[in-house]
């Protein structure tokens, strides 16, 4: 199995699961951006632990779904891997928390075609506002990045005012500016 | 503006163009494409130069590269 059709069977083993999901990280990044390279797929879930053992029994047998959860300090949540076999591409799953932000862009969740079937994917708008927030805390610079293409890509039709909202919350609404003001005339 | 700051400003342009004219269902897999294929070229270029290595050996080197590689991107 590739990676790609790895994603593809953990999006359909959520929905067989019935566990309501949304497709995070740099998989939605590079939805709403310019793609770049992944060695994970990340998915926010909205399930108690326990309901992750019918995921677990909906995946291809090259699929494996780890049991112990671990506390992830990026996101603060707790993460539970699927692994590959014979690969180092991971999927990882991620509970939704009770962060006003975490609880608002999941209910704001993009319903999408892909390969045949609907997937929930998060906002650009929200994968903006969280991406600055680990930018922020974490300073890796492949966040910046990804903010970066998000805003060069989708940038007209953004919904600015929800952007800036959170951005002030967050107290990250400097780095967005700076981050704005790096990307050249398209 | 200097000719360098000049030519990156008119590749990134090409950057988005591009990314504005592909679907971005079809941009959704990409990431986990470019991931294997560069694991393809790094397990290549691990093969040249240790031509003896058996095939575990280029995988748990592969791997060991790749924790290597996380550990930069995080800095």
């Amino acid at each position: 199995m590739t990676a790609d059709e790895a994603v593809v069977a953990v999006l359909d083993a959520l929905q067989a699961a019935g566990v309501p999901y949304m497709i995070v990280g740099s998989l939605a990044s590079n939805f709403h951006g310019i793609p770049r390279s992944t060695r994970d797929a990340d998915f926010v879930v909205e399930a108690p632990p326990g309901n992750l053992e019918h995921v677990g029994r909906a995946l291809p047998s090259s699929l494996t779904l780890q049991r112990q959860g671990s506390f992830e300090a990026v996101t603060g949540t707790i993460r539970y891997l699927i692994e590959l076999v014979g690969s180092p591409f991971v999927c990882e799953l991620f509970l939704r928390s009770d962060d006003a932000h975490d609880r608002e862009r999941f209910s704001r969740r993009q319903r999408v075609r892909v390969l045949d079937r609907v997937a929930s994917v998060a906002t650009a708008e929200d994968m903006i506002v969280t991406k600055l927030r680990w930018a922020d805390a974490a300073g890796r610079s492949k966040d910046l990045e990804d903010i970066r293409n998000i805003i060069a890509v989708r940038g007209s039709d953004l919904d600015w005012a929800y952007v800036h909202r959170w951005a002030a919350e967050h107290g990250t609404a400097g780095l967005l500016e700076q981050i704005r003001s790096s990307i050249p005339p398209t | 503006m200097s000719l360098i700051v000049a030519l990156t400003h008119e590749l990134y342009q090409e950057d988005v163009a591009r990314a504005r004219a592909t679907k971005p269902e079809d941009k959704l897999l990409e990431g986990p494409r470019l991931f294997e294929r560069a694991c393809r070229l790094m397990a290549d270029g691990i093969r040249h130069q240790y031509p003896d290595l058996d095939e575990p050996g280029v995988r748990a080197l592969l791997a060991a590269r790749l924790v290597r590689l996380r550990a930069i991107e995080r800095r």
